[in-house]
């Protein structure tokens, strides 16, 4: 068939240079498959389907550019287009790749029809609203390329199973963070110990990602325990309450940091192992045994790994469920061992589930849990501390001190009876880590108008609109985004313009704008703060526009700027099912499963009522799902 | 029986390898058509080292093919040149695995692994052990360190430009600093000691100590497995593999362990993350191969998404208006004399650290006599991409160089491979490596993983 198109173009008067011309409109780079061609071709050639078959959640809307794609997909027949290049995913023979229509403009193509088609085989007839019409529809066909499956939150949308549980309790890794404030409460150091020489972990949706144990982390693991042993075993006297040469001293010391560093009684094979190693070095000096049986626990299993968080029954009261519910609300509010009173009350059996309510209401309200989940919740959630890790043009100590005043303004409006995910998003004021306190400041509006967010998601040279809209709708309202499979044509700012005005080939080319429609107004709402977070009102020597459309579950919301459209945000449902979501992922440490869509749909309709995030935490804690198996 | 069990008792691999293969994609839809002979005896190179120039090659001053199928080396490759009957360059190649993100760029993560990024996580992490990672199982059984990542100016990048991965899901971090690499290779030796033969001077009492507490570890490990089910034992099973290579490690720093005449390296101390620190992370890496430290290593450039600036060539950057390496491939005067001569300088400044490996490998002989290093290793030069500003990933161009001791050449020294998928490649060097496999990676975008090895190879 190819064959038979190819002779009537030729006879046509069409050269084979002509077909090259002919490609160079869209730069062909390969070709189609022949199944598709065939199919294609015996559906003759259909008119682009812009019906959406679920108008209610998918905001996947074609963008119409200018022209009427069903005329076009006409003209494309009228005018024989179809007698060389085919159709959508037909290459005729001389194929036109919907991957490469992604490198032109609307205008361009509509240019080109009307100027070069067909080439050589004049005159050119397709022009004004013809060429217009059949660009239109062209267009339309990389939108294949774009996978389906933008949508916005709606319970409908969740696929919960309800006999959906995991099988037991996942080993889950402490985090680097998690390790070493551990050590620090273990041995009741004076500061936490350092991690420096200990390798980056991987981030799993913003949260640490803690897995395997590769020998980089080994090896981190075995330099910290080395440098914590010496430091005991040099003060051995006051860290230890025993005297050089008290050997019995020595064990007990070393059988009560085990049970506390293993968060449960020891066995008696475990403890074996601990203290045949207390002996072999104790030929040498009890203090040298002491020194290598404390290094062996710091880099033991059963204190390196934890039980995950699972779905599952109820806890059981039995003793270990005792330990094993003190330790996961203790590593979940606080990031180290269980404290004193929560350790006492899992070794009495006293941790029933009003118990452990009640001791997450007390760790919740210490100033210490608060901070950490500000740093290891909420900071990690909307990706502020990676203004410290991606940006080394700035110097550090600034970056930091700007990390550091996000966190203060995540202390001062999440928590406690005043502090709610609202606020957090809305507040007109920035942190000040030197006071601890907010500075009123009308032209910011919450924690993604701070410095160190700005920072977060801007290079040295230039603000990174795409990102913080991505950010916007990914991460912050837990939408998804489509994957793309072609290649792309980046933007670059030109003199002159706004970034929003280079960006102008994501709202013409509705194979990028199926998908950029989703989040480029959303990251444009913050162009008026650069990417240092400085307030500004030109770009490039234009007036910025930050005005944008943002679509709802079932509507759209016309916004004037990022203050119009966070306040609209920040009182949506969406958010609120979205921080569920990333609390549970949080607690979970890993992408929220499929199997806990049944707790989120339950948990959505539980924190509706409470706009503080603690609030939220004790609503979630209440879920029997976080102490089970 | 479990999967593992079912699928490998016919194969004349241990359940450990065929799980680890299974895991990395590699027999997912080969068997009982593949068969891995992976450790039944080591066949072919002894090492394996990557350089990876993420942000693309500037092809118009690329080596290209000359008469009779001969290489004729371009500009960006002269320091390449005395090398070039050791050089294979392939052009034409698609890295369709990487062409399916909503980051238009998934280049590294899916490099040397030919995956499906995973979908537990909402970033772009791989399903699937990178080609290193696998061959270091062949290659470690007698080096402290399985395999040696660096990486140049990576500081805080993301998963996405990580090229190395041990498990599924676990990327490795390369390090970036000379000063780093040195710790962590020759920790507490000082410039000039010999660490190699017998007269090394060797510290038992330590090496007892360390070892007892690092065998009290796997004690500790085995009593927890017993609890345990599924990838839980699975993932404690790399623990103890973890504990085992630190062993290693901690003998050699003990005294002892390199290779006959492995000298410690003089440092320059902490650099400033310039072109100096690029050297000194190389000449690390060669250094820890002579020594028998490692027979693996890979070497990435950031790729340039965020903040890499080639600040020490300012008279190429300041014409773009823009400093940074991703916004000058983003302008519109690409097709400039300055662009020529910057993008030129950029590869051979890459080209030129690749050489000073190769000139090393090319002129130590093997102990056994078979040749010099270079004769015994595989080495890829890779980049990501083809076009930069269009982040495409298809008609890119690679070079294999050295292992002329395996059964890789055909002939040609330069090859367009018209659109082959790129990890054909991978499957041609698993075989050189004397892998009996027809797939590698588990990509199922853009027609699948690859499944057979390069037409530009002979295997």
């Amino acid at each position: 068939m190819p064959r038979l198109l190819y002779n009537a173009c030729i006879k046509r008067g069409l050269s084979n240079g002509s077909f090259r011309s002919l490609n160079n409109l869209v730069r062909t780079l390969y070709l189609l498959s022949l199944v598709t061609f065939v199919t294609h071709l015996a559906g003759c050639i259909s008119a682009p389907d812009t019906s959406d078959p679920n108008p209610s959640t998918s905001i996947a809307s074609k963008i119409d550019v200018g022209g009427d794609a069903q005329k076009g997909a006409a003209s494309w027949v009228e005018h024989r287009c179809n007698n060389c290049h085919g159709t959508n995913k037909n290459q005729g023979t001389s194929p036109i790749d919907p991957d490469n229509l992604v490198h032109t403009t609307y205008e361009n193509l509509v240019k080109y029809i009307e100027d070069d088609m067909p080439k050589g085989y004049g005159p050119h007839t397709c022009v004004g609203d013809c060429a217009k019409d059949t660009a239109q529809y062209m267009l339309y066909w990389g939108t294949d390329l774009v996978d389906p499956g933008a949508k916005v939150f709606a319970k409908s949308n969740l696929s919960c199973s309800e006999d959906a549980t995991l099988a037991h309790d996942k080993l889950v890794r402490l985090s680097p963070i998690e390790y070493v404030r551990s050590l620090k409460d273990l041995f009741e150091l004076d500061s936490i110990p350092s991690l420096d020489g200990f390798p980056e972990e991987e981030l799993d949706n913003g949260f640490l990602y803690a897995e395997s144990v590769l020998a980089e982390t080994g090896e981190g693991y075995k330099a910290i325990s080395e440098a914590v042993a010496t430091a005991i075993v040099s003060d051995y006297a006051s860290k230890t309450a025993c005297t050089l040469n008290n050997e019995n001293c020595a064990k007990t010391y070393i059988s009560n940091i085990a049970e506390r560093a293993f968060r449960m009684p020891v066995s008696t094979e475990l403890l074996e192992s601990v203290l045949s190693v207390y002996e072999a070095g104790a030929r040498e000096s009890i203090q040298e045994g002491v020194h290598d049986s404390l290094k062996l626990i710091m880099q033991s299993p059963f204190f390196i790994y934890k039980p995950r968080l699972t779905i599952g029954s109820n806890a059981s009261g039995s003793s270990l469920d005792q330990y094993k519910n003190a330790s996961k609300l203790s590593y979940l509010l606080t990031g180290s061992i269980p404290d004193k009173d929560l350790w006492a009350d899992a070794k009495a059996g006293n941790l029933d589930s009003d118990n452990l309510l009640q001791h997450a209401q007390r760790l919740l309200a210490q100033p210490e849990t608060r901070e950490y989940l500000s740093r290891e919740f909420i900071a990690r959630w909307f990706k502020v501390k990676n203004a410290t890790a991606i940006r080394d043009d700035i110097e550090y100590t600034a970056l930091k001190q700007q990390v550091d005043d996000a966190i203060t303004f995540i202390l001062n409006t999440a928590w406690g009876e005043n502090g709610s995910i609202e606020r957090l998003l809305t507040e007109p004021a920035v942190g000040d880590s030197r006071t601890n306190q907010l500075t009123n400041d009308p032209s910011r509006v919450g924690l993604l108008t701070q410095p160190a967010w700005m920072a977060a998601f801007g290079s040295s040279e230039r603000t990174e609109p795409i990102l913080r809209g991505v950010f916007f709708v990914e991460d912050m309202l837990c939408r998804e985004v489509p994957t793309f499979n072609g290649d792309v044509m980046f933007p670059e700012p030109v003199a002159g313009e706004t970034l929003r005005e280079s960006l102008k080939i994501h709202r013409e080319n509705p194979i990028c704008g199926n998908c950029h429609a989703l989040f480029d107004p959303m990251g444009i709402a913050f162009e008026n703060y650069d990417q240092y977070g400085n307030l500004r009102t030109h770009d490039g020597g234009s007036v910025i526009d930050a005005s944008g459309v943002f679509p709802t579950t079932d509507s759209t919301y016309d916004f004037k700027d990022a203050n119009d459209l966070l306040n609209y945000v920040a009182n949506t449902e969406e958010l609120r099912y979205c921080t569920a979501k990333h609390w549970m992922a949080y607690a979970f440490r890993k992408a929220v499963p499929e199997q806990l869509n049944c707790e989120l749909e339950g948990l959505v309709d539980s924190v509706k009522g409470y706009s503080g995030i603690d609030q939220m935490i004790i609503e979630t804690l209440k879920q029997t799902a976080f102490f089970g198996g | 029986m479990n999967k593992f069990d079912k699928f490998s008792k016919d194969l004349p691999i241990s359940r450990r390898v065929f799980g680890k293969l299974s895991t990395a994609g590699l027999l997912t839809m080969a068997y009982p058509i593949n068969r891995v002979y992976a450790q039944a005896g080591q066949k072919g190179p002894r090492r394996f080292f990557v350089l990876n120039q993420s942000g693309g090659f500037w092809q118009q001053r690329w080596s290209s093919a000359g008469p009779g199928g001969s290489l004729v080396i371009g500009d960006s490759h002269e320091a390449l040149a005395p090398y070039a009957d050791h050089i294979v360059a392939i052009k034409g190649l698609d890295n369709a695995a990487g062409r399916n993100s909503r980051v238009h760029f998934l280049g590294p993560v899916t490099l040397l692994t030919g995956c499906n990024t995973s979908t537990a996580n909402v970033k772009a992490l791989s399903s699937a052990r990178s080609l290193d990672q696998i061959l270091s199982d062949q290659l470690s059984d007698n080096v402290p360190f399985s395999s040696i990542e660096t990486g140049f100016r990576t500081k805080g990048i993301g998963s996405q430009e990580r090229i190395s991965y041990a498990a599924p899901n676990s990327p490795k971090n390369p390090i970036n600093s000379g000063a780093a690499l040195f710790e962590k290779l020759f920790k507490g030796k000082a410039p000039g000691t010999n660490l190699g033969g017998a007269s090394a001077p060797v510290d038992s009492s330590a090496i007892e100590r360390e070892v007892r507490v690092l065998d009290g570890i796997v004690d500790q490990i085995k009593m927890m497995q017993r609890e345990l089910v599924g990838d839980d034992k699975e993932r404690l099973e790399k623990h103890i593999e973890t504990i085992r290579e630190i062993e290693k490690r901690v003998e050699l720093s003990a005294g002892g362990g390199a290779a006959a005449g492995c000298i410690v390296p003089e440092t320059a101390g902490r650099l400033d993350a310039g072109p100096k620190e690029a050297e000194l992370l190389l000449d690390l890496t060669t250094q820890a191969f002579v020594c028998g430290l490692t027979n693996i290593g890979t070497y990435s450039t950031r790729k340039g998404a965020v903040d890499m600036i080639y600040d020490w060539m300012p008279e190429h950057t300041e014409v773009y208006g823009t400093k940074t390496h991703h916004g000058i491939t983003h302008t519109e005067k690409l097709n400039t004399p300055q662009a020529d001569a910057y993008f030129t300088k950029v590869d051979k400044f890459h080209t030129g650290l690749l050489a000073r490996l190769v000139k090393t490998f090319a002129e130590t002989p093997e102990a056994d006599g078979s040749g010099t290093m270079l004769d015994n290793s595989l080495i890829l030069y890779t980049t990501c991409i083809s076009k930069p500003n269009a982040h495409s990933h298809r008609n890119m161009s690679w070079m294999v160089i050295g292992g002329q001791g395996s059964d890789l050449w055909k002939g040609n020294r330069c090859i367009d491979v018209g659109g082959e998928k790129l990890h054909n490649i991978h499957v041609s060097v698993m075989r050189a490596f004397g892998n009996d496999v027809n797939q590698f990676g588990n990509s199922s975008v853009n027609g699948g993983a690859a499944s057979g090895p390069s037409s530009a190879l002979k295997v």
